[in-house]
Parts: structure tokens; sequence; C-alpha cells
């Protein structure tokens, strides 16, 4: 064996090794840099850990509830029972149909409770708290809108002239998420809750309310998405075939109330897991940059310890332990946070969302590969890579601190501006990575902050363009043709559901198609005589299908499954949904509805409509209602984007610009040697940093628009409706300020740092 | 006198670890005189010539520059002091390393009222065909030059050199010390330069030889020799 060779090194000397003790010291040397990396690492595992526990704790809960349960494969409604022929002839399809009748009722202020009747076969109730009612004056509520309208067990609440009892909280596998309608943009919890009462109880409602739904349950339950599409269609031909006048129709697929937990999760998932990445990412430069530093640091150390006779693999062995010590730590205290703080935070987000059976935290492996075992591989891989790459020049200049390349070319000439400009000039240059880093580090965090912000203006802005551009003050859609004695202010029109195909979501969207009368005083600048048998698009629906004037886009009936080629003429300002007009005589033929059909009312004024004649009337109300919804919904998630982005902000300031002034320690001893002040060399050394955090917050700016542009293209995927991205002004300064803010907390420990330098450290570096 | 120094002390360290450096210093140096302090490691010339600097604190005693004592200034008119009256050269340069020549030498004009002009100085130097490099890119004579041309771009009154030949070679020595001549003669500046190379008392007006923290002797040279004549 080489005698040269000394394997007990790597194999039992570890613990004997001296230079482990300078591992402690190395650490309360730069215990600030090292406490921001474990600071960063710890809060970023303990939301992506305690967020991916939940996520998939939550997932195993809802489809195990849906099999227990017994959720149903669609439902279909009518303004009348449908008769037992008809129903006969759809279960010999293969499938069972199942009354699930109910009545909305208005309840509290303003709130509507849709009450069913005891389930016994289909969407069975779970009850998390409490019982279910037992006799007559007894309800149980849908857990959520009890607890966001403030109602406890016990507590009466009344329901048209009756005061009940409130037994217990349940949740309604076929209500995971309070969808109102279908073709609501967003789920309602204030508003819209659910209930179940006795069936005697139930048979007490009055008749006029009542919607005869029902839901239907395929009978193979191996089907493919395709077999159950195929089935779910030949259903409505058969309904429709078979006399039922058909209200609704719709998928467990495409039913949001049951499908868009899914869909939510299925996008938050990916979501976390790319932020998780891109900090990883980020990490990953800041480990390279750190340990570059460490190494110009200690470079006369490297230098003697090879020219002593220590291996490169020993100093990698030595320079590595320490970030891998710490990201370990970290990853192992944000786990602790992740799987025991985290999970109550992160469960509030969706059970304060959504109406979910009761869920259990488990290990859950994924989680712990993603954010302990890749981050400790990312900062091995890296530091291996940096420190093999530098450790391979020679120990000589190592000893002469002459680690970079010789060019031997001339610097780079400045501009003719000033010495101090041109100062800065250097400084940024020579810390240019750190800057880079930097700036990539905000972008991030601007994204962030810009993403959790811009919520509620955007929400806001919406609501008064729905405001701006609403047709009437009142619609009111009808059950069947109805005259009006009185006909007020009201105007006529025919709307009708179509579906078109969405290609960015991959999936058809419900549209609704207004049939106009063709001198419409409700809708100003449609010009049907010169349309040429096109159709308007609203804004909405055309920014979000893409679709262009004079292209021909395809409708499908959900229904008889008709297809229908319509040509886009022109657009329409109308923000409250996702809707086509066209003269309403040409809608009735094109649907071979009579000429003279028409199903709904506008009117300024308000009408006096028979309720059972009434299918719906919309009002300025809902529009409040749906605008508190989104707020709420998107507004709890604004303090943690706003903690997580400042976070970031000061994470990356301390650890990135604290390099620049460790790198020029030195200089800046000799500086004050020299006779310069305190006051100026912060305005060589920091102010070139200072300036580098604002040009950079300020570049952000446009890739942080652009950013939101794109992820609000998949946000919008999720909902049933179209948002303008709005951003106004005053939240660029927020960024820009609270970046700035951020970076004076930390420029604060630099000016004392740099305040601190002695000069006596110029006249100890003797090389 | 242009320098004075009076029963000059320095301690180090308290307790039973205080040591005392400098035990008792007095002397003076003229205008436009070059003095050179000489002495083995640890006999307190380099704390002789930080004192003088003003890096470090007076602990007992007085030096008097141009009238006026150093020992009660704060903080910022020590950096004033320095600014105004002081250049410094170093054994090791001490360039900033991310700085072209040129800008290493505006970081003292920019200190200055009055400062040399600064394309004539580099000229002076050497250094025109240099001007643009980074200090990683020249020769050690070279960035010695840039050194003391930073040191001089300020027209200090004192010159506060610290092993200035120590990391050279004999030819680039000799260079350096003829242009500290040269600079002492064409600008009337008091030099005082720290060494271990004995051969430099030759150039000196005033020879100190430091031992122990106390002046061994001190002479005035009457047989001056140039810089360029020097042996050793």
């Amino acid at each position: 064996m080489n005698p040269w060779c000394q394997p007990e090194i790597w194999s039992g000397s570890y613990m004997r090794n001296p230079l482990n003790k300078r591992l402690n010291r190395e650490l309360k040397h730069n215990f600030g840099r090292y406490t921001a990396i474990a600071l960063m690492l710890i809060v970023t595992i303990a939301l992506v850990s305690g967020f991916l526990v939940v996520a998939d704790g939550v997932r195993t809960a809802f489809e195990d509830n849906r099999t227990s349960c017994k959720v149903e494969d669609g439902l279909f409604s009518s303004y009348y029972p449908v008769s037992e022929a008809a129903l006969e002839k759809a279960e010999r399809l293969g499938l069972s149909v199942y009354e699930n009748y109910y009545i909305d009722a208005d309840v509290l202020k303003n709130a509507t409770l849709r009450i069913y009747k005891e389930r016994e076969n289909i969407n069975l109730v779970t009850v998390m708290e409490g019982r279910l009612p037992a006799e007559g004056k007894e309800v149980a509520l849908e857990r959520l809108f009890a607890e966001t309208n403030g109602l406890e067990i016990g507590d009466d609440i009344s329901i048209g002239n009756t005061k009940m009892k409130i037994t217990g909280f349940i949740s309604l596998p076929d209500y995971s998420s309070l969808f109102k309608k279908n073709t609501d943009i967003m789920m309602d919890t204030f508003y819209f809750g659910v209930a179940v009462v006795t069936n005697e109880t139930f048979a007490s409602f009055s008749e006029n309310g009542l919607i005869y739904n029902y839901s239907y349950y395929f009978d193979k339950r191996d089907l493919s998405d395709k077999e159950k599409r195929d089935l779910s269609e030949e259903l409505s031909k058969t309904l429709v075939l078979n006399g039922v006048q058909l209200t609704n129709f719709c998928t467990a697929e495409k039913n949001q109330s049951i499908s868009f937990v899914e869909e939510d999760m299925g996008s938050d998932i990916p979501m976390i897991k790319v932020f998780f990445y891109i900090i990883l990412g980020i990490m990953a430069f800041v480990f390279a940059i750190v340990i570059n530093s460490t190494i110009e640091e200690e470079a006369a150390v490297i230098g003697t310890l090879l020219a002593s006779g220590y291996t490169k693999g020993e100093l990698i062995f030595h320079y590595i332990s320490l970030p891998v010590w710490i990201t370990f730590i970290s990853g192992a205290a944000g786990n602790l946070i992740g799987y025991t703080v985290m999970p109550d935070i992160f469960k509030g987000l969706y059970y304060g969302s959504y109406s979910l059976p009761p869920m259990k935290v488990a290990f859950n492996a994924e989680a712990f590969l993603l954010t302990t075992v890749l981050p400790i591989a990312v900062m091995v891989v890296i530091n291996l890579f940096a420190l093999n790459s530098r450790l391979s020049i020679s120990p000589l200049r190592f000893l002469r601190r002459d680690l970079k390349k010789h060019s031997g070319k001339r610097a780079g000439r400045l501009p003719d501006i000033s010495f101090i400009s041109r100062f800065r000039l250097r400084i940024i240059f020579q810390n240019k990575g750190s800057y880079i880093t930097l700036f990539f580090g905000m972008l991030f965090a601007s994204f962030i902050l810009m993403f959790g912000l811009c919520m509620t203006p955007m929400i806001t802005h919406y609501m008064d363009e729905i405001k701006a551009s609403a047709v009437s003050e009142n619609q009111y859609i009808l059950k069947l043709p109805v005259e009006l004695e009185n006909k007020e202010d009201s105007e006529k029109f025919t709307l009708y559901p179509l579906e078109t195909y969405y290609r960015l979501a991959g999936k058809d969207i419900e549209v609704s198609v207004y049939g106009i009368s063709e001198n419409s005083s409700y809708f100003k600048g449609l010009d049907f005589a010169a349309d040429e048998g096109g159709v308007y698009f609203s804004d909405g629906l055309a920014k979000k299908t893409g679709a262009e004037i004079g292209e021909v886009v395809s409708f499908t009936d959900p229904y008889s499954q008709e297809k229908y080629e319509l040509k886009v003429v022109g657009t329409y300002d109308y923000a409250a949904g996702l809707a086509v007009f066209m003269e309403n005589t040409r809608l009735n033929n094109l649907l071979d509805l009579g000429n003279d059909y028409f199903n709904g009312y506008f009117s300024n004024k308000g009408l006096n409509i028979d309720e059972k004649y009434l299918a719906a009337a919309i009002n300025s109300k809902d529009l409040v209602k749906a605008g508190d919804q989104m707020l709420s919904s998107f507004g709890q998630m604004a303090p943690i984007f706003t903690i997580a982005a400042i976070l970031i902000y000061m994470a990356l300031m301390y650890i990135l610009t604290k390099i620049v002034i460790d790198r020029n320690a030195v200089n800046i001893s000799f500086m004050k040697v020299f006779g310069y002040e305190d006051k100026e060399i912060r305005k060589l050394y920091l102010n070139a940093t200072t300036i580098t955090v604002i040009a950079s917050l300020i570049l952000t700016l446009p890739l942080v628009y652009a950013g939101i542009k794109e992820s609000f293209v998949i946000v919008l995927m999720k909902i049933s409706g179209y948002l303008d991205i709005y951003i106004p002004l005053y939240l660029y300064l927020i960024i820009v300020a609270a970046g700035i803010l951020s970076y004076f907390v930390i420029n604060f420990f630099h000016i004392r740092r740099v305040n601190k330098i002695e000069m006596s450290l110029a006249l100890k570096d003797k090389e | 006198m242009y320098l004075e120094i009076r029963n000059l002390k320095k301690y180090y360290g308290e307790g039973e670890s205080r040591t005392e450096v400098l035990k008792g210093i007095s002397c003076s140096i003229g205008k436009g005189q070059i003095c050179v302090l000489l002495g083995p490691s640890g006999s307190g010339k380099s704390t002789l010539l930080n004192m003088i600097g003003g890096i470090e604190k007076i602990d007992e005693g007085e030096i008097i520059v141009d009238g006026k004592p150093l020992a009660n200034l704060e903080k910022r008119e020590l950096s004033r002091y320095r600014r105004n009256e002081l250049g410094f050269v170093f054994q090791f340069y001490n360039l900033v390393p991310n700085l072209t020549v040129k800008e290493n030498i505006e970081v003292c004009e920019y200190l200055s009222k009055s400062p040399l002009p600064i394309d004539e100085l580099i000229k002076t130097l050497g250094l025109w065909e240099h001007k643009d490099k980074f200090p990683n890119q020249l020769s050690g004579g070279q960035q010695q030059r840039c050194a003391i041309g930073r040191a001089l771009v300020k027209n200090p009154g004192i010159l506060l050199c610290d092993e200035p030949t120590g990391a050279l070679d004999y030819k680039t020595s000799k260079e350096i010390l003829e242009l500290i001549e040269t600079v002492n003669k064409k600008f009337n500046t008091t030099i005082i330069i720290v060494t271990h190379n004995d051969a430099i008392k030759n150039m000196a007006h005033k020879v100190m030889k430091l031992h122990d923290g106390m002046i061994k002797k001190e002479y005035i040279n009457e047989s001056l020799v140039s810089a360029g004549d020097l042996e050793w």
C-alpha cells in the first residue's frame, strides 16, 4: 500500500480531525448568515411539508368519503316531477335514479338554505358534530355555513315562519364546495348553505319552491371517463325524448359542488411544489455564493492546509460539513413544525373554504423526500461542485489569494462619471453573482407579494365592472313563458345554456346564450341587423376562450347534445358572466323553441311575478354576495403571502448583501486608514447595494406583472368566469416600499457592521 | 519641528498580561526630512508608525504634528487628520483588487481638496501604460508604485512607509526607494520609513534605531547617499 495514503482520515478519525474544532467557531463567526439560511429553509420546509401533509390527508379523506357516502355520478332537475315511465327507461341504460328533491329557503339576512330530506341511498350525510334531526322542527346544518354565520348546535334558525333547532353539523359529499348554481363564479359559504331535515318535516314544506332534483348512479363502477360521459349523454337524450323538460343536467365531473375541491387541490399541490422548487433553486445559488465567499475568506487557511499535506477530499469534507448539518437540522426542524403547527393553519384554509369530512395527519413520504432529502442533496451537490472546482488550483495560489483566472486583458473601461459612481459600479461588478441571485430572489418575493395583494383590488374592480356593465337591475328567469299584466319597464329575453370547449383547461364550459329583442332598450350598441347571422361574445368569454371576431365557435346543447356553429361578429361589455348575445327570434329558431318563446325578463324597476313561475330572480344583492365570498376566500391568503415574501426579501438581502461587506472588510478597514469617514464608506460600499436593490425592485415590476398575467390564466381555468388582470398603481408602490423597508431593516445591521470594522483589521492583514 | 513626539507610551493587554510596547519615546522630525526607523521585530517601530498615523490610540505622552497634538482628537478628527496630512505605503501594497490602477489612486484623490494632477502623477510613476489594469495584472513593483501614487495624490505632509520594499526584489526595491527620494525632493514631503533593511538608513536625513520599545540610537545622517547608489 502506498505509505502516503492515509485512509484512516476517511474511515475512523473524523472525530479526531482537528479541523472539526473550527466548525463551531465558523458557526459563531458567521452566525447571522447561517441563521438566515436556516430560517429560510425551516420556514419553507415547514410551509411545504405542512401543506403537503394536509393536502394529502384532505384528499384521502375526500376520496374515501366519496366512495363510502356513495356520491352521485350526476344530477338532473325538472320544474315538474319526472314520470315513472321516463325514470324506468332511464334506469334501463345501466344506472339508478334517486329522488333528491330540495327547496331553497331564505334564512338569516340574505342567505339561502338548500334543504334536503333524509338521505338513505345516495350522497350520504357525514355527521361532523351533534346528530341528525330526529323529529319535526329540527335541522342539521352543513358545518361551514353554520360556522361562517356563527350558528351553534342547539341554536334556533328561522326557516320560513318556523323556528327550527339545530341538532348537528354535517358534510354532504355532493356539496364539498358550496356552489348555489353551477355557473357561479365562486362558491358561497356566507350566503349559501345546505341542510337536512326529517322526511316528515320536508313533506310539510310548500310545493311552490320545490325543485325536482334527481341523482343518478351508474350500476357499473369501473366505467372509464369517456364511458361515463357517453352514458350521461344517453341519459340526457332519453329523458328529453321521454318528455322531461330538463332545467338542469350535470355530471359529477362538471358539477362544481362536487369537483371543485379536487380541481383546486389538483392545482394547489403542483403550485406549492413549484414554489418550493423555485425557493430551492434560489437557495442553491445562495449556497454556491456562500461557499465561494467562504473559500475567498479562507484562502490562506486552505493554502496552508493543502501545503501541509491535507488532501482536496479532506478539505471538501471539512467545508461541506457545516452547510450540510445546517440543512439537515433545518429539514428536521421544518418537518417538526410542518407536522405539528402547520396542519392546523392549512386545515383552517381548506376547512374554511370547503365542506369536507374529517382528515388525519399522517406521515407523507413524498413530502419528506421533497422537503428534507432533496435540499440536502442539492446542498451536497452544489457544494461538491463549487469546492471541487475551486480547490483545483495550486496551494501557492491560495496562499497568494490569487483565486481569479488571469485574463491579461485590461479591465473594462467605465464611462466618464464621478469616481464614487465608478467605485460603486466596480462593487456591483465584483458582486454580480450575489446581486443577480438577489434579483431573482426579489423577483420571486415580489411576485408572491403581488399575488397575495392583488386579489382584493382585482375582485373589487371586477365587481365594479359588473355593476358598470349590468344590463338591468333585475333579471327574472321563468319556468315557462308567462305574459305579465303590468309590463312596467320589462323586456323579454330567451336564456339558454350551451357549452363550448375551453382549450386551455381541456374541458367544456357553460355559456349563457341570451336571445335579445332586436331594438332592446337594455342592450345598447348591439346591431343585430348588421350581424349577418353572427353572435356577440361577452368581453370575458372572448378573453377567456381567445375567440376573435370572424371566428366560428362550436357550441353544444348539454341536454340534447346538438351542435351549433356560431360566428363571432363582435364583443359586448358584460362582466357578470360568460355570455353570448344574439337576436331572440334567431335563438328561438336555432333551438327550435318557436318564434315567440321567451323565458326571462329584464327590468330595472322590479316585477311582481308569481313564485310558481319563477325559476330564479337575480339582482344586485347577488353581486354583493359573490364579491364578499371571493374577497373572503382570497383575502385569507394575503397575510401568508405577505409574510412569506417579506421573509424571502429579508433573508436573501441579509445573506447576499452581507457577503459584499465581508469580502470587502479589509478594504473598508484600509479606507478608514486613508481617512475615509464611516458615512463616506457607506456611500461607497452600502449605497452600491442600496442602488442595486432599489433598481432590482423596480426592474422586477414588469416581470411580476407578466408572471401574474400568466399565473392568472391557470387560476382562471378553475373558475367559470373571467376576471380582468387589474393591478392598481399603488400595489406596485407597495411592492417597492415593502422591498425597500425590508432592505433598510437589513441595512441597519450592515451600517453597524461597517462602523464596527476596525483599522486594526487592515494592519493585521499581512498576507 | 514639524513632528514632535514626547514621552510616548503604548500598552497592549490588561492586568497581568499587560505589555508595554513603547516605553517613553521622544523625538522630533523636521519638515521635508526622511526618517528611517530601524529595529528588530517587536521593537515597536510599526506601533510607533501607526500612532503617528492616528491608527493606534495614544496611551501616554504626546504626538504633535505641525503644532497640533493628536492625543485628544475624536474619531472624526483623526479621520480628518489622516485625510489631510498623511499618506500610507504598506509592505503588501493593499490595493483594492476590483479597482484599476487609476481608480486605486482616485480612492485618495477623492479625499483631497487640492490633489496632484492624477494623469501627470501616473506618468511620473511609470504606470501610464498600466492605468486601466487591475492590481492582479501588475508586478509587485508596479503595485507598490501604484500604492505610492495613491498615498501621494493627496499631496500629504507626511508619508508613512511600512516596509515599502519588504516584498520586492533588489532591483525593484531600489526603483521604489528612488521614487520615494524623488517625492521627498519634489514635494518636500516628510517621509518616515519603517524597515528591516539597514542599507536604507543611508538615504535618510535622520535614523532612529528602536529596541524593546525604546530609542536605542538616534542620529542625523551627515553623509547622505542617493537611493540609486544604495547597496545591500
